[in-house]
């Protein structure tokens, strides 16, 4: 197994710098990072099943962000096991990528007591390289399946929603107010509601002329509810509010939403479950 | 008639740029609840903590593009904050809230457009008015009155020692000294009465008086929106300051907060 990267440049590095806070601020602790050839993935470790969401956040190396990047899988001659899957805590590595750097690699290596790493090295203007080593565990391909993403067997209403920014807004007014479920509700000409009701009172936005995907809808509804924990999607659209995204949701009525966040740096997909009142 | 079912409304109004009624009620949204009274002149939103401070805020009929009252009387209590909240979602200026309220305490319903096509409501439940504090600040015995700009004073409040509690104010004709006694020791700024900060200063009496510094921190937010002050004091201490916003083309708001003195007990 072997992996080794190199950033572009300072502006890349601040993007990389920023998707790494959002896959922390989405994670609870720990992430599990899947290498591949055609990129990096952030995964979360939670499931759907304990009432959290699953996501995977993935940089591709077509988003031009690597200078280098080179990867030997777990089993490179089998393509479906050509990966390298590791846990770590994700708050380590944040922290130590403060900013304002112009250097940055990422490799794969072992520490002097011979246990596996993510050595990283970051240079500032006119400073001196440091050299970080983040203590992680490499997980065995016999548990690669418990990182999949959760089959939605069910039918789906597709719709693609406005801008994060927006999103973004209402959801943190409504935390504001104390709300704790958001409610989204799709229809197949184009509408989306978001709603809220709180102690004193209710609210709620309409958006109109969305795009549907009649192809990816394939619910025969005319229109689909889910409902959501706030706190499990205040942090999905705040990371991605400063960004220039287009966000598609997918909604399986009454059992779970599903996000798909895309930008020319990276690709996110947020799955979520209902709750009910 | 009511926005939507076309039922007959006690009152409604609607209000072009939601920001700079978000901005005004932003300065009184100190507690959860506050009061609505609605007048033919114009609304008044009144919030107090009970026992030593009240704030209103005074919005003239012509703050907005349409003003209808059909009652006397109209007294509500409503969630202010929530409503700040809901007031503060939409961005930039080309949008407008719409206001409308059928009686009998229905919710309040607001109705915000923006330009690019989002419709948000919101339904505020409302129900009696509490009986409002009366200070019973007596217009006709005020020692002390100075109409001031807020400019400096704004940063003066603003950074008055933390770790006092209170602030002393006294105030004569040729000038105005606030004290703080805190850890760092004892810091006084004072206003001298030719200062360009003061536009005019009357003072029939030297007077003295504690103001607990939570209290005065609360008037932050209108000092910051605010362009002048008129600093008055009446013969028990209660401090009134009246602040003035202009929105341009002759229309102006007012904030008032009243503050009672701390008594040598509470020091």
């Amino acid at each position: 197994m072997k992996f080794s990267s190199l950033l572009q440049d300072t502006a890349a590095i601040d993007v990389f710098i920023k998707i790494l806070s959002a896959a922390s601020r989405l994670s609870k602790k720990r992430c599990c990072v899947k290498i591949e050839k055609e990129g990096l993935n952030f995964i979360s470790i939670s499931g759907l099943h304990d009432g959290g969401a699953w996501f995977n956040l993935c940089v591709p190396y077509s988003s031009q962000l690597f200078r280098k990047f080179d990867m030997v899988g777990m089993n490179p001659r089998n393509p479906e096991q050509n990966f390298i899957f590791f846990e770590l805590e994700i708050d380590s590595l944040v922290r130590i990528l403060p900013g304002g750097h112009c250097y940055l690699k990422l490799k794969l290596s072992k520490s002097q007591s011979d246990e596996p790493i993510l050595s990283v090295e970051v240079r500032n203007p006119e400073a001196d390289i440091v050299s970080h080593q983040i203590p992680i565990t490499i997980v065995l391909s016999k548990y690669w399946n418990t990182y999949a993403r959760p089959t939605i067997k069910l039918r789906k209403m597709c719709i693609s929603m406005p801008p994060p920014k927006a999103i973004a807004r209402f959801i943190h007014a409504f935390r504001n107010m104390n709300a704790r479920v958001v409610k989204f509700t799709a229809s197949v000409s184009g509408d989306l509601r978001i709603s809220t009701k709180i102690d004193h009172g209710e609210i709620d936005a309409s958006f109109s002329d969305l795009q549907t995907s009649p192809s990816e809808t394939d619910s025969q509804e005319e229109t689909a509810n889910v409902q959501l924990m706030i706190r499990n999607i205040q942090s999905l659209f705040q990371s991605f509010a400063h960004t220039r995204s287009r966000v598609k949701m997918n909604i399986i009525s009454n059992r779970m939403a599903e996000f798909n966040i895309h930008n020319e740096d990276c690709v996110l997909s947020f799955i979520v479950g209902n709750v009910s009142d | 008639m009511e926005l939507e079912t076309g039922q007959v409304t006690v009152m409604e109004m609607k209000k072009e740029n939601v920001k700079e009624l978000a901005q005004i009620l932003k300065t009184v949204v100190f507690k959860d609840f506050g009061m609505l009274y609605a007048f033919e002149t114009g609304l008044k939103i009144t919030v107090d903590d009970g026992a030593f401070q009240q704030a209103n805020a005074f919005l003239n009929s012509a703050f907005f593009s349409d003003y209808k009252v059909r009652e006397d009387r109209i007294a509500l209590k409503l969630p202010i904050k929530t409503i700040y909240e809901f007031l503060s979602i939409p961005e930039g200026n080309s949008n407008s809230v719409k206001f409308s309220y059928s009686g009998m305490f229905d919710p309040l319903k607001l109705l915000i457009e923006e330009s690019d096509g989002c419709v948000i409501r919101g339904k505020f439940n409302s129900s009696i008015a509490d009986q409002e504090l009366d200070f019973e600040f007596d217009d006709s015995a005020v020692p002390v009155t100075y109409l001031l700009k807020t400019q400096v004073l704004k940063d003066i409040f603003r950074d008055f020692d933390d770790t006092s509690r209170t602030v002393k104010m006294s105030f004569s004709s040729s000038v105005i000294c606030f004290s703080t006694v805190g850890e760092v020791g004892e810091t006084t700024v004072s206003i001298p009465s030719r200062s360009l900060q003061m536009e005019s200063a009357k003072c029939t009496e030297e007077v003295e008086h504690s103001y607990q510094l939570s209290l005065l921190h609360r008037m932050n937010p209108a000092f910051a929106l605010a362009s002048k002050l008129i600093l008055r004091v009446d013969e028990r201490g209660v401090l009134s300051c009246q602040f003035s916003i202009d929105h341009g083309e002759c229309r102006t708001s007012y904030i008032e907060f009243l503050t009672v003195p701390t008594t040598e007990t509470d020091g």
